[in-house]
């Protein structure tokens, strides 16, 4: 059978805030204008604009090497270009004091197979966690901090990231805005959209290059006859997702039965990926952040709340963090050779997650929105509650199911 | 709520420690002023370029040096602003019932113009720089801010700064007047005017009213449209301008933004009751998901009922029901929020348009899909407590009679027609007792509905 990436290729969007000195968005037509400017200084760029957000492309790249030249000069030129418009270039999962999610989507092509890609999506579910937790960038969103490391994910990213679900190949059309989604019919390419925006710019070639590398470690054999996801992996695929993005790279993830830490999970992923960065011209050793990030279970998360515990303040703090990152590009990898190591923390059960949400008389969607459970799980967990007597359902014609802890 | 944007001239280091396995240095940066932290927050004159001292910690190896920016939270900017400008502050004189006050300050503790009208029952604060805004509104009797801001920040500069924030777009959507600069006008029946040109729409005026009632828990508002397009040479086509008048009301009643908030919106149908403790989707302005749950019409009695689950505390909008066209509630960035949407009208050249809106505050209520009752408590005087009783129904009639019952006993007390413009008109009577009861009620019977309130010490 041919090989369903023919060739091996990659590429991102890659989501950025192009702020004011005061952290306001400099707004559209600045960006559009910035975005001409990068174009006619790098031809071969393809980047553009995403609502509020520059979005870097750098088209369809074959080799590591080239895609650290590019990213490289990419992020030069953009630097430098936003410098002489006064204004400033964040990539970071998320404005801590706006509704505003901004992310890494990371695509692997070239691909003309439709049903074969779905069936790929199908088989990457339960890596997204993995991905969830080393990109996790996002802990301070709408005001909001401490509970999750990626905010980004656990909002679903404001409709632009939605937890998975899984299609029969034969029947599938594939669909916009999941974790993974297939955009093989006009793209080329299946796209991973669950990475929050990376702020180092070495950790973005690294997640290129080994989700690309994932991708084709687990694109032989693709069956299209057969859907080959079962019910428990939707589930614990749902649980992990939710694990990674409230502890990053300190999760445990449920992992063929058993508790794992992500970070051992991650080195099984990098493990398959081995073979198709080697495609690519790359090796496991290029993995230098994400190695590092392993090894301390460290996330850029964790450097923005660290900053955070001194700067509290959510609007201070999106100053001090765009200063961080303006005058020192390396910031995060400086963080990660100083930062101690994190212990992996004990998940708090989904059960004990979904009671501590629940208030009185609320709707069913108000409950379940909090969870990227399927509605079928997340039905099996509120009658344990109410079984154990936690909540108490109601129905009412109009509003449906009404939850209140009892 | 402002914060400023400042630059670091000089830092001296305090002192050194770990914290979380990294070295922190707290610090004290010397900075000058430069701007508001956001564009279009206000900043008042005579502060750029002035110098203060903060306090910061810093991650090493990432030092604050001269030339970083810092934005300064709002303790920060309030203090820079008493260091270089002069506030004058507010009389401490307190209306008894019956009475009003109305002050004007230079500045509040953003450094803007503020008024203040208040009677014995609600203190409210209009902001002129803000769109003429009502941005606080105090129940006396609990001592609670029951309007909300959050400091948010949305799409195109907006800043979630609260209060009730006017708006010409039919869903809501701020730029016209949210943050216009309203000029101090003459009023006549009035206690305060303001008038604005919108300088988005060529031609419209807005003067805004507010009366507080002496002896009611009442503050009203009417905002008076007039247009008035440009006399050309060529004979132009009489164009008329379409308002699509929303007012917006950013609340937390008890001072809360939690769960506890609940809104009672009277329809034909049913009078719904909703909460708000999470949020199921937060949207953009400018597009974005609407949930069809929220939005609520046929708000006949022209009123909406915003309460405190566990405290009876409350706070009443009312509007006129022929002008109302549907009542919407939303929740965006921890505030909880209602919106007034009037029906679109078309504004002839030379034309007028009037909306009024009242703010009522209490302590307990009832409420039924056609008929308020509410009891407030006011401020604790010298001459004692005072209490008003409110009623705001489908009745057309001079007067309504209601039952009183005062620890145990009761007696009959006459509630009084009282008109608002623009916005119909409220039953209500004020009273002082002695000492504050145990226990006070108040029961209404108004065709079908019979309505009792409680205010319990």
């Amino acid at each position: 059978m041919k090989p369903l990436f023919e060739p091996l290729t990659m590429g991102y969007d890659w989501e950025m805030a192009v702020l004011k000195e005061t952290m306001e968005s400099v707004g559209e037509e600045e960006i559009i204008g910035l975005s001409d400017e990068v174009r006619n200084a790098l031809p071969w760029c393809r980047v553009g604009i995403d609502e509020d957000l520059l979005e870097a492309r750098l088209g369809v790249v074959k080799r590591w090497d080239e895609l650290v030249r590019k990213n490289t000069e990419y992020m030069e030129v953009a630097r430098k270009l936003a410098a002489r418009k006064k204004c400033v270039l964040l990539p970071i999962g998320s404005r801590p004091t706006e509704q505003c999610s901004i992310g890494s989507h990371i695509h692997t092509g070239t691909c003309s197979d439709l049903p074969r890609a779905l069936a790929l999506k199908n088989r990457m579910m339960r890596y997204v966690p993995v991905f969830v937790a080393i990109a996790a960038n996002s802990p301070v969103y709408r005001f909001a901090s401490g509970e999750y490391k990626s905010y980004r994910i656990s909002t679903n990213a404001d409709w632009c990231s939605d937890p998975q679900q899984p299609f029969h190949p034969r029947l599938g059309r594939g669909t916009w805005g999941e974790d993974i989604t297939v955009k093989v019919w006009w793209n080329n390419t299946v796209e991973l959209r669950c990475c929050d925006s990376a702020s180092d710019v070495n950790l973005m070639c690294e997640l290129t290059l080994l989700t690309a590398g994932l991708m084709h470690g687990l694109s032989d054999d693709l069956d299209v006859e057969t859907m080959e996801c079962t019910e428990e992996d939707v589930r614990w695929t749902a649980i992990n997702r939710w694990r990674a993005a409230k502890y990053g790279l300190q999760a445990k993830l449920i992992w063929d039965g058993e508790e794992r830490p992500v970070a051992e999970v991650a080195r099984k992923v990098i493990d398959i990926a081995d073979e198709g960065m080697s495609v690519l011209g790359a090796g496991r050793r290029d993995l230098s952040v994400i190695g590092m990030m392993l090894k301390k279970r460290q996330t850029q998360a964790d450097f923005v709340s660290a900053i955070q515990r001194s700067d509290p303040d959510p609007h201070s703090l999106m100053r001090t963090i765009a200063t961080i990152y303006e005058k020192d590009h390396d910031a995060f990898k400086k963080y990660l050779e100083i930062a101690p190591a994190l212990p992996a923390i004990e998940a708090m059960s989904i059960e004990a997650f979904l009671l501590s949400k629940i208030t009185r008389e609320m709707s069913a969607f108000e409950v379940g929105v909090r969870t990227p459970l399927s509605p079928y799980d997340f039905d099996r967990v509120i009658e344990k509650l109410e079984a154990e007597g936690k909540v108490k359902v109601e129905m009412d014609e109009k509003w449906g199911r009404r939850i209140t802890r009892t | 709520m402002l914060r400023l944007l400042a630059r670091v001239d000089r830092v001296r280091t305090r002192d050194t420690y770990v914290h979380g396995g990294l070295k922190r240095s707290r610090v004290y940066c010397y900075v000058t002023i430069k701007s508001s932290a956001r564009s279009t927050f206000k900043m008042p004159k005579g502060l750029k370029g002035k110098t203060t001292r903060v306090s910061r910690t810093y991650v090493h190896p990432w030092k604050i040096e001269p030339g970083d920016l810092l934005v300064l939270d709002p303790e920060e900017s309030q203090a820079a602003i008493r260091e270089h400008l002069r506030l004058r502050s507010l009389s401490s004189q307190r209306p008894g019932l019956g009475e009003k006050l109305i002050q004007a300050a230079r500045f509040d503790s953003d450094g803007l113009r503020k008024y203040v009208m208040e009677n014995v029952f609600l203190r409210s604060v209009i902001s002129p720089e803000y769109g003429a805004r009502v941005s606080e509104l105090h129940n006396l009797g609990t001592g609670h801010n029951e309007l909300h801001g959050g400091g948010g920040y949305g799409a195109g500069g907006y800043v979630l700064l609260g209060g009730v924030e006017e708006s010409l777009s039919r869903v809501g959507k701020p730029p016209d007047l949210w943050n216009a600069v309203y000029k101090k006008a003459r009023s006549r029946d009035e206690d305060l005017a303001f008038t604005h040109k919108v300088e988005k729409r060529p031609g419209l005026r807005q003067m805004k009213s507010f009366l507080v009632l002496p002896d009611a828990p009442l503050l009203c508002q009417f905002s008076a449209f007039s247009f008035s397009p440009k006399k050309t040479r060529k004979k132009a086509k009489k164009g008329k301008m379409e308002l699509n008048y929303v007012p917006g009301v950013f609340f937390g009643i008890g001072g809360e933004t939690s769960y506890t908030n609940l809104f009672y919106v009277p329809t034909d149908e049913e009078l719904v009751r909703m909460r708000y403790n999470i949020p199921p989707w937060e949207f953009r302005w400018g597009g974005g998901f609407w949930d069809w749950r929220k939005k609520w019409h046929a708000v006949r009695p022209g009123f909406v009922l915003l309460a405190g689950e566990e405290t009876g505390e409350c706070m009443a909008l009312f509007a006129d029901p022929r002008e109302l066209s549907f009542a919407w509630l939303g929740y965006n960035l921890g505030t909880p929020r209602l919106y007034l949407s009037h029906r679109p009208k078309k504004l002839p050249p030379k034309g007028r348009i009037g909306y009024g809106i009242g703010l009522l505050v209490g302590s307990a209520f009832d409420v039924t899909k056609e008929s308020l009752l509410v009891v407030s408590r006011g401020r604790d005087t010298a001459g004692g407590v005072p209490f008003a009783i409110t009623y705001r129904g489908l009745s057309r009639s001079a007067s309504l009679n209601a039952r009183l019952t005062l620890d145990g006993a009761s007696r009959s007390v006459k509630l009084v027609k009282k008109n608002m413009k623009g916005c119909g008109h409220i039953y209500c009577a004020s009273f002082m007792l002695d000492r504050e009861p145990d226990r006070l009620g108040a029961e209404l019977t108004v065709g079908e509905d019979h309505l009792r309130a409680e205010v319990r010490r």
